[in-house]
């Protein structure tokens, strides 16, 4: 079930929602069912992984694969400018909320990252079919004054314009929804033996 | 709630992240890019916030949940109990 505006509220009163800045001081960033996030000041790119000018592809699936090194070597960051970061068509980034987000192993709460029909029907979409929010995101309990995590955005703008991206622009909305009943204890109860012995 | 030992805490795609690396008992890597303050320093090591599903007491071994997917697709894995810290015990 959705939250609509009134349970969020309730869900951000009782901690089981946190969200840093507090959309509670912003009506704007509401609708009956979502809150508004904006859009930071940095982005990233990949740039094309080559060897010798000769393309090589990534392998998220090898056992080998080292994701630190592929971040090292082909990520580059951009910071938007005061006049913003004109995105070309067809092009792609990562991007991250303003607003920190904390979601409480235990609130029974999820939430979705959906874009704006304003940009969409620009072309410019905000997540590449991984929008959901798990439970535990952003929460560190020892650190009672952390604010959360930013939500990262996979930005890709599949039209035909360019779009000047600028720091605070309305970017993505965040939907909650209640999990209903409790999530299961996890594969029979028991680790099962299957590598070397620990 | 728990913490999992970083093995490895390198750079991330901006200023405040890092991409951390733990290992799952089968000495599987996972890979997450996380806010650096969302690690705690504790004795030279860094460490992850995760959830506890179980705890397999027999195997020495603790069902945990990361606080997002790693970048294997990983949300869910078996940890040695021996990497962990703080931990609370699994629901019931």
């Amino acid at each position: 079930m959705i939250l609509s505006d009134r349970e969020i509220r309730a869900a951000l009163d009782r901690e089981s929602v946190k969200i840093a800045p507090d959309p509670r001081l912003d009506a704007s960033v509401w609708s009956s069912t979502a809150i508004d996030l904006h859009l930071d000041d940095e982005l990233a790119y990949w740039e094309s992984p080559s060897v010798g000018g000769v393309s090589i592809s990534v392998q998220p699936s090898d056992k080998n694969y080292n994701y630190a090194e592929l971040v090292e070597q082909w990520s580059r960051p951009i910071k938007i400018a005061d006049e913003g970061f004109p995105m070309k068509p067809h092009a792609f980034l990562l991007g991250w909320t303003i607003e920190k987000v904390q979601l409480p192993h235990r609130s029974r709460i999820a939430a979705r990252v959906e874009g704006k029909s304003s940009l969409a029907r620009l072309g410019l979409g905000v997540h590449v079919t991984a929008p959901t929010v798990h439970a535990g995101f952003g929460y560190k309990p020892s650190n009672k004054t952390f604010l959360g995590s930013p939500i990262q955005l996979e930005i890709w703008n599949f039209g035909p314009l360019t779009i000047n991206l600028k720091k605070g622009m309305r970017i993505c909305q965040l939907i909650f929804e209640e999990v209903h009943g409790t999530p299961e204890k996890g594969y029979e109860g028991q680790f099962s033996m299957q590598g070397p012995t620990i | 709630m728990a913490l999992i030992r970083c093995d490895q805490v390198s750079k991330g795609m901006r200023s405040s992240e890092r991409t951390v690396v733990v290992s799952d008992a089968y000495g599987r890597r996972e890979y997450l890019r996380v806010e650096e303050d969302f690690l705690t320093l504790h004795e030279g090591k860094y460490w992850l916030p995760v959830g506890v599903i179980n705890e397999d007491k027999n195997h020495g071994a603790v069902l945990i949940e990361l606080p997002q997917e790693s970048e294997s697709g990983t949300n869910r894995l078996w940890a040695k109990l021996s990497d962990l810290l703080e931990m609370d015990p699994a629901p019931v």
